[in-house]
């Protein structure tokens, strides 16, 4: 073998463009969602069976570590929803060239950000 | 070919339309019970329990719940494909997300007229 072959492993070259970021998000936001559904149902059932459970429900979104839980289901399903919008309109065909998907991308990192920022202050 | 007995419509185009579709109509609920919170701030237990009395909005729900299963259990069928290699365990594992989401679609239609 040729020993002097060129090698280009320089990592730090290698870096994540906006859209697969956007994308790999979609994916673990999907899993989040997946995985947080339980509670979310549960939470449901609560607000739905009686006066008293609806109170319960009231005081357990008190709890911290319940709102974090409601912060993270509604930032990932907001997100899963801005990416898929996304997902579906190149689907049929628009902003499907590299620097218009870049863009569009970008636009909705930046939405995502906002959004999950305005839960984080509606719930607390 | 691709040994596909564990998707949802066992092909894929038919997946991926059944995902597009399901996700459409997911959104449309959420959107709408969104609304429906931000609308009505310091709710009561008696609007809300009324809101969900309506028939439909439990057909909604239900019709949702039942876009959800197939959504879910598309995205995690192409996630587990993706990343689980070994046939027993990925077979096994989606057997158990399959069983886990019936179980959640079940116990959703027990609270919304189980009551």
């Amino acid at each position: 073998m040729n020993k002097i072959r060129p090698v280009n492993l320089d990592l730090g070259t290698l870096t994540f463009p906006p859209m697969a970021i956007v994308s790999i998000l979609h994916r673990i936001a999907g899993i989040v969602l997946f995985l947080l559904l339980p509670v979310m149902i549960y939470f449901w059932g609560l607000s739905l069976q009686s006066v008293s459970s609806f109170e319960h429900l009231h005081h357990l979104l008190l709890n911290p570590y319940n709102k974090l839980i409601l912060w993270a289901f509604s930032s990932a399903i907001t997100y899963h929803l801005l990416a898929g919008i996304r997902h579906l309109f190149m689907d049929m065909g628009f902003g499907e060239t590299l620097v218009s998907a870049r863009r569009s991308a970008i636009l909705i990192l930046v939405l995502a950000v906002i959004a999950v920022a305005s839960l984080g202050v509606w719930i607390w | 070919m691709v040994n596909n007995i564990m998707s949802l419509t066992g092909n894929g185009f038919k997946d991926w339309w059944l995902q597009r579709v399901s996700a459409v109509l997911i959104a449309a609920y959420s959107l709408f019970i969104f609304m429906y919170i931000v609308l009505h701030p310091q709710m009561s237990f008696e609007s809300w329990h009324r809101l969900f009395s309506c028939g439909i909005v439990q057909v909604a729900t239900i019709t949702t719940l039942l876009a959800l299963w197939a959504h879910t259990w598309i995205g995690l069928w192409t996630v587990t494909t993706d990343y689980i290699k070994c046939t027993v365990i990925r077979a096994l594992v989606q057997w158990a997300i399959v069983l886990f989401l019936l179980a959640q679609f079940i116990f959703s239609i027990m609270i919304i007229w189980g009551r």
